[in-house]
């Protein structure tokens, strides 16, 4: 990764958390759901580019992403199970 | 001897067996890290899981115990980590390009914000501690409903569990910037060191990314 690609990460992530936090203050309506988005792309944005994910390959890539489904799945389930109790 | 077999020797002088190239050395510890890295997401995955189930079941305990959090403070927190995040990034850049000098900065930089968020941590558990909020401590708690009080318990635990993983990446931080300051830059064994150091450093910002709404933003 280049210094200009990591310092434009910075730039939307910390746009990101001003989103959240100005989200969090106000009394909209929507505020959770802009939070809950604000922060995906940030983890997004940290994942793809700083741990760099987008630059791995093999082995490494295929384990990166698959704990990241490993970790949807168990979300889904017990979120699913508490659903469906 | 020419550049080129130049750089062939010193690889070849930091492969430690059973590699056969630096190469191969890399990967491998790409490889142990992510999985490193798999199992550490694994657990605060589980307790950002088990925040969300405490919000479904209990939102009102969960909602007053959320209230008594101070979230602009932890909003300045993130400011630093994220701050701290780009800093290694830039270290690994500089790294790579062979400026030692700069690298060491940004190291420096870096570990000293971590230093920054564990303190103001400490400050909020301080106030929190003055409020009675957190758990074990023997006061009387002002919380009334047992949910928030236990969403408090999760909220502690979390936090703090994510404070000893700053501690120890600040530890590896400032351990790679004395080798970095006391040795010539090596391309291949010094590089590698940082840049596994700064995967774990971004890890540790990415789950604090997932904490922060989850424990301190959302309905407010």
């Amino acid at each position: 990764m280049s210094r200009a690609t990591a310092i434009r990460i910075y730039l939307l992530v910390l746009l990101l958390l001003a989103l959240e936090t100005l989200a969090a203050a106000s009394a909209w309506a929507l505020s959770t759901p802009v939070i809950l988005m604000a922060a995906g792309g940030q983890f997004l944005l940290v994942l793809l580019f700083w741990l760099g994910l987008r630059e791995q390959r093999g082995w490494v890539r295929l384990f990166s992403w698959l704990y990241l489904c490993w970790l949807l799945v168990m979300a889904l389930f017990i979120l699913g199970e508490h659903l469906t109790r | 001897m020419t550049p080129s077999e130049r750089h062939d020797a010193e690889d070849a002088a930091e492969v430690v067996a059973p590699f056969v190239t630096l190469h191969q050395q890399q990967h491998a510890a790409r490889l142990g890290m992510w999985l490193f890295l798999a199992s550490e997401a694994m657990m605060f995955g589980s307790l950002i899981v088990i925040a969300w189930l405490y919000r479904l079941t209990h939102p009102q305990g969960v909602a007053e115990a959320v209230e008594r959090l101070n979230y602009l403070l932890a909003a300045g927190n993130t400011l630093a980590l994220l701050t701290s995040s780009l800093l290694m990034s830039l270290a690994l850049v500089a790294c790579k390009h062979g400026q030692g000098r700069q690298a060491l900065g940004y190291l420096l930089g870096a570990a000293c914000l971590g230093g920054v968020f564990l303190a103001c941590k400490g400050l909020e558990y301080t106030l929190e501690y003055q409020e009675g909020l957190l758990p074990g401590f023997g006061l009387t708690s002002p919380l009334q409903q047992p949910s928030a009080r236990l969403f408090m318990n999760l909220y502690f635990v979390a936090t703090a569990l994510h404070g000893v993983h700053l501690l120890v990446a600040i530890g590896l931080v400032l351990a790679v910037a004395w080798r970095l300051r006391s040795t010539q830059l090596a391309r291949g064994r010094l590089q590698t060191q940082l840049e596994m150091t700064a995967l774990y450093w971004h890890l540790v910002d990415a789950i604090w990314l997932l904490l922060f709404p989850t424990l301190y933003l959302i309905g407010r």
